[in-house]
């Protein structure tokens, strides 16, 4: 192991202290330089994770839940693979590795393959910032809707597709 | 789970990390609807992860949606032929989200036209001063990260955003771990490099402007 190698294998004991994943063993890391560390915190602050509208979750949810009701994935892979509308190619004309490609063609139907934009209904995209004491309102911010008032339309949204799985099977 | 040799020896060393999603992804290939448990909980990293490489709320939406239905679609051949490391889902996940950008670039030759902007309110200090300096400095953080060899900058926030571990990012971007990590340390130590070429002494004295392309 090279000291670059060691250097970094010592940044990265750090960091999974730092983000504290689970999985990574929970021993106290070596330290490391003053300035990487600082960087750390300063690079976690920076890179938040963005969560997308409440709006395009739920209709994203709505059509995936739509596949599931037609009964698309199968054993062979997806059925009704060349219906009507248009199609994405599939994952493995799009390069994905052989061991996790899926040689079936996914359906779009018309009219509900173009995605709803932030900025149109969803008044939030909210961005996480896990544990960090703080959150960050996305950019396609319209309205002062907050995001308790946010969350329990979601839920809201959420028991009516449950009724609906309901109603449906 | 046919490993030879010198791989059945190196994946001894290595213990394969536990796939926490299996009970999810087994109960989704029985009953499809069931899929919804791992969109919901995945539906953010992707979204994060395309937001991050496209710069772009739409173009994010776009390919988060492609994700998703391709991992729906392709679910089943995911757990008969992967296996290891391979077979955790969000490596898996976010190999499909890699592997579609990539198309997707091909295809429309998208460049972005401006650094993905940093105009979010944060909720933090009350005095606004100091919310301006944080700003300020978060601003110079992200357009250092933006400067970043795209592998660097991939890495680093496969680690940071989406809190994946050197192992789980070398499979999504096809490198070794060790790679990863010195992609990881070599990333953090140009950021500082170039934040610390940046300061000036009147930096640390004044309140610093906002960046052109801040839009606050």
């Amino acid at each position: 192991m090279t000291a670059l190698d060691e250097e970094a294998f010592q940044v990265d004991a750090y960091l999974d202290e730092l983000l504290a994943i689970p999985t990574a063993p929970r021993t106290l890391p070596e330290p490391i330089e003053p300035d990487l560390e600082a960087m750390a915190h300063l690079v976690r602050r920076a890179l938040a994770r963005f969560h997308p509208s409440f709006r395009f979750e739920e209709r994203l949810a709505d059509r995936l839940a739509r596949e599931a009701l037609a009964g698309a994935p199968s054993a062979s892979g997806a059925s009704g693979a060349s219906g009507s509308g248009g199609s994405i190619e599939s994952p493995s004309s799009a390069g994905l590795p052989e061991p996790l490609g899926i040689g079936s063609r996914v359906r779009v139907r018309p009219g509900r393959g173009a995605p709803v934009p932030a900025t149109a209904g969803a008044p939030i995209a909210a961005l996480e910032l896990r544990g960090r004491g703080g959150l960050l309102l996305g950019g396609a911010i319209a309205s002062g809707v907050s995001l308790a008032g946010a969350a329990l339309i979601a839920r809201a949204r959420r028991a009516r597709a449950e009724q609906r799985w309901q109603e449906l099977s | 789970m046919f490993q030879k040799g010198r791989e059945r020896s190196k994946a001894a060393a290595q213990p394969i990390p536990f796939d926490s999603d299996r009970p999810a992804v087994e109960a989704a290939r029985r009953d499809p609807r069931r899929f919804d448990a791992l969109y919901r909980k995945y539906v953010a990293q992707v979204y994060s992860y395309a937001l991050y490489e496209t710069r772009d709320h739409h173009a994010a939406e776009d390919l988060t949606e492609q994700v998703f239905l391709r991992a729906f679609h392709g679910l089943s051949r995911f757990q008969e032929q992967a296996d290891g490391a391979d077979s955790m889902f969000r490596v898996w996940l976010f190999r499909i989200a890699r592997n579609a950008l990539s198309n997707e670039r091909r295809r429309e030759r998208r460049h972005p036209e401006a650094p993905l902007e940093l105009a979010w309110d944060v909720a933090g200090p009350e005095d606004p001063q100091t919310a301006v300096v944080q700003r300020d400095e978060l601003s110079r953080v992200w357009l250092a990260i933006e400067r970043l060899p795209e592998e660097r900058r991939r890495a680093l926030v496969l680690r940071f955003v989406e809190e994946m571990s050197a192992r789980e990012i070398g499979e999504v971007l096809g490198r070794s771990e060790g790679a990863v990590r010195v992609l990881i340390h070599r990333a953090l130590r140009s950021v500082a490099d170039q934040l610390a070429s940046e300061a000036s002494p009147s930096d640390v004295e004044q309140v610093p402007r906002p960046r052109r392309w801040w839009r606050g």
